[in-house]
């Protein structure tokens, strides 16, 4: 494959990526429900199978506790294994197997046995899914020592930050946000260049108040400070992108410049990802800041069904109302 | 307790025979130690026989049963799917003529118990009923908000009553 400007969704990023890898690593192996025929059923797989074949692109039972454990196993014996599952809301069948196996085998073993899997899944709400269809549970794997926890929010981001989790020696819990899946489309180079998995990504500079987010809720962030530059607020938008590790160093930089953070998730507030990053403001950026942080989250609820969703995902509105509390807050 | 495994053959695009390597999900029975049995899912009769034994057996505290109905899914996965990217239209319009619904018709016609005229005035009725419960469905209002948070504990405790009070506050009761 030559290298060549694709224009990409951020589907297509996760696809580009896992054709680009399996073309260029013999050891990268895809499985999971549904991925292989029928080219997952987001498309994130489409036309994998036919192209490398039924040995490295598998249908996989309807088990994923075993999706997870095969993967396990090729992985500790030199393959790559990206396995899908198909909803977040049917990961927690994996936990054992990742938490008790995955995260501890390089450990456990003292490094002779390594990990290197990647477990993607879509993840989140507002495409008026059913039950179990719709969660963001991203912070009960950032939770677990010896995982990292991945979310693209771009196509580009999706392509370099897939490519970076494949290649890593550890495992890796790959998070798709499928309500932009295809809501955006951008020239993304194919050329197997992968996106560190340490960093997190400015998207806007500013200079009043610093607002962080991942995922879906990028898009009502992004919104949400163009509506506070028309207020004559200058609101930097940081994307956290790697959930775990989380790159504190640029969140404290652009906080020790604007004194202010609101942090934005969509999963819920208890024990979520933003509660980790207040702590680290706290333990290392308390005296930059002018003001309480604000978190705008979702609740501590289970996520309603489509005709509620939409109350209970950040809005651009509650963003808005959070940054002019802690403007107004000293 | 009475277990009844619908098998229709397919998980989205995956096949039965890629599930597990068992012969018959019946089969599934021996390892949890109950009597399991494997019926023609698209034969009501069957199923009625297999179902009253089985039954029979769990009245009486002779314990469990498994049933497996053997059927098709006819239709796609979802209205998301399009199962003509994974299988054969040859293997579907096989299954159409096991199809429970015209079997039973035809079987009935054939002992004098169905006639054309019932057939139709069932039908309508079916509709109606099917109509009913859409409109019936539509014409249920959204819940309010709070409904997001009454029914998550039997105490909604004070933090989450104080995140109930805020989403009311941007969306409305």
């Amino acid at each position: 494959m030559s290298d060549q400007s694709k224009t990409m969704t951020l589907v297509d990023g996760v696809t580009n990526a896992l054709a680009w890898e399996m073309a260029n690593d013999e050891s990268v192996i895809c499985l999971g429900e549904d991925v292989g025929v029928n080219g997952g059923v987001f498309r994130a797989t489409a036309g994998l199978q036919e192209r490398f074949g039924k040995m490295r692109v598998i249908d996989t039972p309807l088990a994923e506790n075993m999706i997870a454990g095969l993967s396990i196993g090729m992985a500790a014996e030199g393959l790559k294994p990206v396995a899908e599952i198909q909803f977040m809301g049917f990961i927690y069948p994996t936990i054992d197997q990742m938490v008790c196996h995955a995260a501890r085998l390089r450990h456990r073993t003292r490094g002779r046995l390594t990990c290197p899997m990647v477990l993607r899944a879509p993840f989140g709400g507002g495409i008026h899914a059913p039950e179990h269809h719709s969660e963001s549970t991203e912070a009960l794997f950032a939770h677990i020592p010896g995982l990292k926890v991945v979310i693209p929010s771009s196509p580009a981001r999706a392509y370099g930050l897939l490519l970076a989790a494949i290649r890593d020696p550890d495992p890796v819990v790959f998070l798709e946000p499928k309500r932009i899946y295809r809501l955006n489309k951008e020239e993304v180079m194919d050329d197997g260049e992968e996106l560190p998995l340490d960093v997190c990504y400015v998207l806007r500079d500013g200079t009043d108040v610093t607002l962080v987010s991942w995922g879906a809720s990028i898009k009502e962030t992004l919104e949400a400070a163009d509506a506070l530059e028309e207020q004559g607020i200058s609101a930097e938008v940081i994307d956290l992108a790697t959930i775990k590790p989380i790159d504190m160093e640029t969140i404290l930089e652009s906080v020790g410049r604007t004194g202010r953070c609101v942090i934005v998730h969509e999963a819920a507030k208890t024990c979520g990802v933003g509660a980790e990053i207040a702590a680290g403001l706290a333990e290392h950026g308390m005296n930059a800041l002018l003001a309480p942080l604000v978190r705008v989250t979702g609740y501590d609820t289970v996520m309603p069904l489509f005709r509620m969703e939409k109350r209970y995902l950040p809005t651009t509105k509650r963003i808005l109302a959070a940054v002019h509390q802690t403007m107004e807050a000293a | 307790m009475l277990f009844v495994v619908v098998n229709n053959q397919w998980a989205i695009s995956v096949p039965r025979s890629a599930q597990t390597g068992t012969k018959t999900l019946a089969q599934k029975g021996i390892a949890a130690g109950i009597p399991a049995i494997q019926v023609d899912g698209n034969d009501i009769l069957a199923v009625r026989w297999a179902a009253d034994a089985a039954l029979k057996r769990a009245r009486a505290g002779k314990g469990a049963t498994l049933i497996e109905a053997v059927t098709y899914r006819l239709s796609d996965h979802t209205t998301a799917d399009d199962a003509s990217r994974y299988r054969d239209d040859a293997e579907v319009e096989a299954a159409w003529k096991r199809e429970p619904m015209i079997r039973t018709r035809n079987f009935l016609i054939k002992q004098g118990h169905w006639s054309d005229e019932q057939e139709e005035a069932h039908k309508a009725e079916c509709s109606k009923q099917v109509e009913q419960a859409v409109a019936n469905y539509l014409d249920t209002p959204v819940q309010p908000t709070s409904a997001m948070f009454d029914y998550m504990y039997a105490e909604l405790p004070e933090d989450l009553a104080a995140q109930r009070d805020q989403a009311i506050e941007e969306h409305g009761a």
